[in-house]
């Protein structure tokens, strides 16, 4: 869908945990050569949720932040707010409403919790899209946050992790424009979780061609195909970050260089955030793009689906952003190391 | 914590969730009740924030405070129930500094 | 001035401690019993009963004392129970001393309980907490609001460590001659100095034990000759939240009660020669012997290190043991503290002593002058 209205992101804020654990740590607790796996998934450190953190704190300090830059929000004019996570607190009782209290909105709000895997967040976000365009709400809040389970010993232990990221969703005041936008779903059953359970199940190998590949090519492919855009016209692009590895991967097959694909590529640092997880690569970008540049994002949510947005910086974004703190790198560089016993501790006592 | 009065306390949060303070007392809890067990240690502050109230509060976990720090009031858990309760989240300060140095106005001057 | 006659008839305190084979009965009915063998007084003489209990609903599923305590009479005398966290002992004596002075009685019986250990640590931590603002100070614990105020007070007057481990130093000395003390062992500057923390900057020997115990006291408006009697009483109270108090380097709580009780007495502090004073923590004793007048503003650390609040000193503070060594039944303390009075003034020991009994971490407060 190409926006002939204009709609785009107001203010954005991000939450990632001061706590950080390193897969040589891991590595070594899982007897494998220090540095393979690392080198493998190219990731260096995961977040650690602390023991009082969890989706929904998190989702509030992220949201904190986007209301803090910018004052001129008015609160009672966010009329939606969704919240995308596979790590809701609870299975019945919405995440939303705990923050519609924390962050004193309006109660006259369309709310609700979404869950789709890593793309939860972005599907968060199209909503809220699609709220203001309709005229529905003025502004509206789109959250993704999770506090990514893995079991001890799992594949998965190496890069799930834990982190939040909010953006305003609005039509006046825009510092990101949306310029088109679509998805892409299937029954592909490459990740799930039954209720009851705590801990995810994969298919493997599965979880890539299949999966992450087929969904991200075929909703990217069609909004370029839409827009009438090539690679070398955008500038940034992201994609859902599992690792450091597959969105270099569909880069390259998609004709993007690695230039356009490194800002996003925070999972280096941070792990894979989940429902999170994009928007915080799109919060990293937008902490350092400079005005009318173009942004292509593609998410992926396991089961399967892709959420793809083509979007364009603005002049406003450059000039507010000369007023933030607590950037994406600069929360990542206070981050505090934990040793392994020290991270298996936090869950255990969670 | 009692899923009503946890509703009752909730429309309370933004008497300082968000604000920003200064520490004007604390104290290192090593032995708490049953529902903060799995933090301790954790501290336990005297704020004054910017706007002139005066709040006592529970730091998020594996916060390091020191009198005089300077500090903003998130949302987090502030106990721990069995699986079956309401989640009990509320207010708790963590350190603010900004990554620019940037310090919030001098809140009220001792009491 | 006070307008009758209050004389204390009786006393009795029972063994403070860990008392596995005593259920909470058992130390009610234990103090009943032994108050009255230790008086003159008849059982039917007994008009009413104040029964002094901060939480045995909570730690042993039992509300509805008074009923209980009542039951000890064959007359079934009216009986009230009267909670004000750690001062409920001292409220009980003073409503006793009110049901006297308004005429509907002319003899009565004070008794305070608590049964505190069959409960575990943090689950006792968790209802001592419930002396606080639960709402406002959610989260906190009695020895993190005794540890703020001891951080406040430290920050102004320089009291050092030496200073507040002197308290239970003393305290622990005192003990020795007690022989319901919950703790009759030394303990030196070093050893408090060095225990754990519990709250920074308090330690565990800054802080009164978990105990169970009982204690007890008959007071008559009749004017029976060389009993000791109440000759002021006064009860001030404060904002339960510290955030809500205006100092926090005195208990105002105290300060009123003294000046109530010091005036109805006709007395002040310089008269006053023994007092049981409420030292839950060590930093409240310093507290209380400036509050209550004996000793100027900053200066309590001081007078304890330099051994003015011993035997010999210019007042005995705490010769009990006080809270620290003797132990801190919570309901029981404050009449434990009338009784210990009651009995070293009729001894002739000494000629006016004061107790100080504190709710909370100083919301309320609650004095009452002896002599005889």
């Amino acid at each position: 869908m190409i926006c002939s209205s204009p709609v785009g992101i107001v203010s954005y804020g991000t939450h990632i945990p001061s706590l950080v654990v390193s897969l040589s740590e891991i590595e070594k607790s899982h007897h494998k050569p220090i540095g393979s796996v690392s080198a493998a998934l190219q990731v260096k450190q995961k977040t650690v949720p602390n023991l009082d953190e969890d989706t929904i704190t998190m989702a509030y300090e992220s949201a904190l932040q986007a209301l803090e830059r910018d004052p001129n929000v008015d609160k009672e004019k966010i009329q939606a707010l969704f919240v995308g996570s596979e790590s809701h607190p609870y299975a019945v009782k919405p995440s939303g409403s705990v923050l519609i209290e924390a962050l004193n909105l309006s109660p006259y709000i369309g709310m609700a919790d979404l869950q789709f895997a890593c793309k939860a967040g972005t599907q968060s976000l199209q909503i809220c899209f699609s709220y203001v365009l309709s005229g529905m709400a003025q502004y509206a809040l789109a959250i993704g946050s999770d506090t990514a389970q893995s079991k001890v010993g799992d594949v998965l232990e190496y890069t799930a992790a834990a982190g939040a990221a909010s953006f305003i969703v609005g039509n006046d005041s825009i510092i990101l424009k949306l310029l088109a936008t679509n998805s892409y779903a299937t029954d592909t059953p490459d990740f799930w979780r039954r209720p009851m359970e705590e801990y995810p199940q994969h298919t493997g190998r599965f979880t890539g061609e299949p999966a992450y590949f087929h969904h991200i090519e075929a909703s990217t492919k069609k909004i370029l195909g839409e827009t009438g855009l090539k690679p070398s016209d955008i500038d940034f692009c992201i994609f859902h970050t599992p690792n450091g590895i597959f969105p270099r991967l569909i880069a390259k097959k998609l004709g993007f260089t690695d230039e356009q694909v490194a800002p996003g590529l925070i999972v280096e640092k941070i792990g894979n955030c989940y429902a999170a997880m994009t928007m915080l690569a799109l919060s990293a970008v937008l902490d350092v793009a400079q005005k009318n540049q173009k942004i292509l994002l593609t998410s992926y949510g396991s089961g399967a689906g892709a959420d793809s947005f083509l979007f364009e910086t603005t002049e406003l974004l450059v000039e507010k952003r000369n007023t933030w703190h607590d950037f994406v790198n600069d929360k990542i560089t206070h981050g505090k190391n934990v040793t392994y016993s020290g991270y298996i501790n936090l869950i255990d006592r969670k | 914590m009692n899923a009503i009065n946890y509703w009752r306390q909730n429309k309370k949060w933004n008497l300082c969730l968000g604000k920003i303070g200064t520490v004007f007392s604390c104290t290192k809890i090593y032995a708490s009740g049953s529902e903060q067990n799995n933090i301790i240690p954790y501290f336990f502050c005297i704020v004054d924030f910017a706007d002139g109230g005066r709040f006592e509060l529970m730091a998020c976990a594996n916060e390091e405070i020191n009198i005089g720090d300077h500090v903003q009031c998130v949302l987090r858990k502030i106990g721990t129930g069995d699986k079956k309760n309401i989640i009990a989240y509320g207010p708790k300060i963590k350190k603010y500094e900004n990554s620019q140095g940037i310090f919030p106005r001098q809140s009220n001057p001792e009491r | 001035m006070i307008t009758k006659n209050i004389s204390i008839l009786g006393s009795y305190t029972s063994k403070f401690g860990e008392l596995w084979d005593k259920s909470l009965a058992d130390l009610l009915f234990e103090a009943i019993g032994g108050v009255l063998k230790n008086s003159t007084v008849e059982p039917d003489q007994i008009d009413a009963i104040f029964v002094a209990n901060m939480a045995a609903g909570s730690f042993n599923d039992q509300r509805h004392l008074n009923a209980i305590a009542s039951q000890y009479f064959v007359h079934f005398p009216p009986a009230y129970r009267l909670e004000g966290a750690c001062a409920s002992g001292g409220l009980a004596v003073e409503s006793a001393v009110l049901g006297l002075l308004s005429g509907m009685y002319k003899t009565v019986l004070v008794v305070g309980v608590e049964k505190m250990t069959d409960s575990e640590v943090s689950k006792v931590t968790e209802i001592l907490a419930t002396a606080a603002n639960t709402n406002l100070e959610y989260g906190a614990t009695f020895a993190a609001l005794y540890a703020l105020l001891t951080q406040a007070y430290q920050n102004k007057f320089g009291t050092n460590r030496e200073q507040l481990s002197a308290v239970a130093v003393k305290n622990h000395r005192h003990a020795l001659k007690n022989t319901n003390a919950q703790f009759q062992k030394e303990i030196t500057i070093d050893q408090v100095n060095n225990s754990t923390v519990v709250s920074s900057p308090l330690r565990l020997l800054d802080c009164s034990p978990i105990s169970d115990g009982s204690a007890a006291v008959i007071l008559s408006v009749e004017n029976v000759k060389n009993k000791p009697k109440i000759i002021g009483f006064g009860h001030g109270q404060d904002s339960i939240d510290l955030a809500r108090r205006t100092n926090l380097t005195e208990l105002k709580a105290t300060k009123i009660a003294a000046e109530k009780a010091y005036r109805m007495a006709g007395l002040t502090a310089k008269d006053i020669a023994v007092a049981e004073v409420h030292d839950c923590f060590t930093i409240a004793e310093i507290l209380a012997i400036e509050d209550l007048g004996f000793f100027a503003k900053g200066t309590g650390g001081i007078a304890t290190a330099e051994d003015k609040t011993t035997f010999g000193g210019t007042i005995v503070i705490n010769p009990s043991g006080g809270l620290k060594a003797c132990g801190h039944p919570v309901g029981a303390t404050g009449v434990k503290q009338i009784a210990n009075i009651y009995e070293l003034i009729a001894e002739d020991q000494y000629a006016v002593g004061l107790t100080h009994n504190v709710g909370g971490s100083g919301a309320t407060a609650v004095v009452h002058i002896i002599t005889k």
